[in-house]
């Protein structure tokens, strides 16, 4: 995340002159308000929405609006979730621990239903959060891997559009990755 | 969330984010989720993007009750096995087959009889368990053969080359097929001159414009028998490995600008308990070589003389770094009544040269006529 130094892009709310470096507290003292999809407005401290690429551009677009920041592609449950991700992040910013990161990473997922991971990925893609994408794909990955791919349409909400013969055909050619699969 | 909301909200790229952390095992299955996973899968550019971030891994052909046994290892201290290949999925007329190369992940096989003709040539990839039988070309001679593999990036094909020693030729020997890399194939050859001596030197084919090569070797291994010698790669040039006729030492030399006699350096003597063979520079500097008699896996470092036996890989006589790919899935299989490949879009073109002769013969037009 670029510091507040390069982008000085406070705002009139904000006693502080503009030029002056901006401080840890000076940023958490900033509050932006973003509304989501379903209409309901998260306030959230400006280093947290500043996680969000899609909000900061905004911000960079548009550096003296104090509007609410709309979300239309965000619906508020995964977003809340989203939030919670980007909290622990800052702190691993301010004090890199890969370890701890690593951890607290494996904590986040391991405690999120597979809706809640399904719900969050296009939300991390529209706020474009590598970090927590890259997150959510490898958790994904591991929850999928070795299911049957009932459960993984399931998983993800997937429609089958093959005909029985063509999936048919399809589980025939490679009959061997069907074996060992774990029970739905 | 409803069902119908969830529908297709994961983005394509994402997906093909989830997939790429995916064995391959699972991405086969996950072909029949939809048509939309299933082309997302097939696609050229997932392909890629599969290999390009795949871990290189040691390939191993181990023999076992005169079965040869393929297995994938971790390049690490102690090689831990990371795969064991099912069974071939085809046999072969002669005892075994010549494993000719690999690469992105595609092991190319030769099954060569015992009066030196060619009787098969296979692609296989192991990790998707697929093969494709190569149409031999027409014009098989009653001369040797040697064949070659690689892959050709400007025509994003896999290309087999072969070279021919035509009896009424110059006197030139064709040997086993070394190495690939950067798209050029080498072969070691070996020439006798008027005075009955040998001269030994490695013949390259450039893959992105059909050219033959001749790269000389350093002047104290150029009258060697290159029976003794195994031509490899070490940082993008070649390395040469000669062992020494007091069963000894290996020397190790290295061509520190491609294909600059000058700039052969011998770089090791490596001190070595009988005759043992060279089969693949690693990643850590150490060589990798099998032990005559037990066959059994030695990874020596060079610097420092210290040599590990691996007693549990016996019988080994083949190593190289392998990548577990998709590649091949595409290709389609069927096999005609003359038993020769039907045309396909993605054909493996065939190269033949015979030695003496300057001029590349692509017999048939490639491999799918």
């Amino acid at each position: 995340m670029s510091s507040s130094a390069e982008n000085p892009t406070l705002t009139t709310e904000i006693t502080k002159p503009s030029t002056e470096i901006a401080t840890e507290t000076a940023q958490s003292a900033k509050k932006i308000n973003l509304k989501t999809s379903d209409d309901q407005i998260f306030e959230v401290e400006e280093s947290v929405a500043m996680e969000f690429a899609t909000v900061k551009s905004f911000f960079e677009d548009a550096p003296s609006s104090t509007d609410t920041v709309p979300l239309p592609n965000v619906p508020a449950k995964p977003f809340s979730q989203v939030i919670e991700f980007c909290k622990e992040q800052i702190k691993f910013k301010a004090n890199p621990d890969e370890t701890e990161k690593k951890k607290s990473n494996s904590e986040f997922v391991k405690e999120k239903t597979n809706e809640d991971l399904v719900e969050m990925i296009p939300v991390a893609n529209y706020l474009e959060i590598k970090d927590l994408l890259d997150v959510l794909n490898q958790a994904v990955a591991d929850r999928i891997q070795n299911r049957s791919v009932e459960y993984v349409r399931s998983f993800f909400g997937i429609d089958n559009d093959f005909t029985s013969e063509e999936e048919a055909l399809l589980r025939e050619e490679h009959a061997w990755a069907f074996e060992d699969v774990d029970e739905d | 969330m409803t069902e119908s909301a969830k529908k297709n909200r994961v983005p394509e790229d994402v997906m093909m984010d989830i997939l790429i952390a995916l064995p391959i095992k699972s991405i086969l299955r996950f072909r029949c989720l939809s048509k939309s996973w299933n082309s997302l899968i097939t696609d050229k550019d997932f392909i890629n993007a599969y290999l390009a971030q795949a871990k290189p891994l040691l390939l191993l052909r181990r023999w076992q009750d005169r079965q040869e046994l393929y297995s994938l290892h971790l390049d690490n201290e102690s090689l831990d096995r990371s795969l064991q290949f099912q069974n071939l999925p085809f046999r072969s007329e002669a005892d075994c087959f010549d494993i000719i190369g690999s690469c992105n992940g595609v092991v190319c096989l030769s099954d060569i009889d015992h009066h030196g003709r060619t009787k098969s040539l296979i692609l296989w990839n192991p990790t998707i368990r697929k093969h494709l039988n190569l149409p031999l070309p027409k014009l098989c001679g009653p001369h040797s053969a040697t064949w070659g593999f690689g892959f050709d990036l400007s025509s994003d094909d896999y290309r087999v080359v072969r070279v021919v020693r035509q009896v009424s030729s110059k006197r030139e020997f064709p040997m086993e097929f070394q190495v690939a890399f950067n798209g050029i194939l080498h072969w070691l050859v070996y020439r006798e001159e008027n005075d009955n001596r040998r001269h030994s030197f490695v013949l390259s084919f450039d893959l992105s414009n059909d050219e033959f090569g001749e790269i000389m070797l350093p002047q104290r291994l150029a009258r060697v028998d290159i029976f003794w010698m195994v031509i490899s790669e070490l940082d993008d040039s070649l390395a040469a490995l000669f062992y020494r006729r007091d069963a000894k030492s290996v020397d190790v030399w290295f061509m520190r600008e491609y294909g600059v006699r000058n700039s052969w350096d011998r770089l090791y003597r490596i001190q070595v308990d009988g005759f043992t063979r060279g089969m693949v520079f690693r990643k850590n500097g150490e060589i990798l070589m099998t032990k005559h008699g037990s066959d059994e896996v030695v990874s020596c470092n060079p610097r420092t003389q210290a040599s590990r036996n691996f007693g549990n890989l016996r019988r080994c006589d083949h190593a190289e770094y392998f990548v577990q790919s998709l590649s091949l899935l595409n290709e389609s299989n069927e096999i005609d009544s003359r038993g020769k490949k039907k045309q396909q879009k993605g054909n493996v073109k065939l190269n033949s040269r015979s030695l003496g002769e300057e001029q590349v013969m692509e017999p048939g037009g490639g491999a799918g006529s």
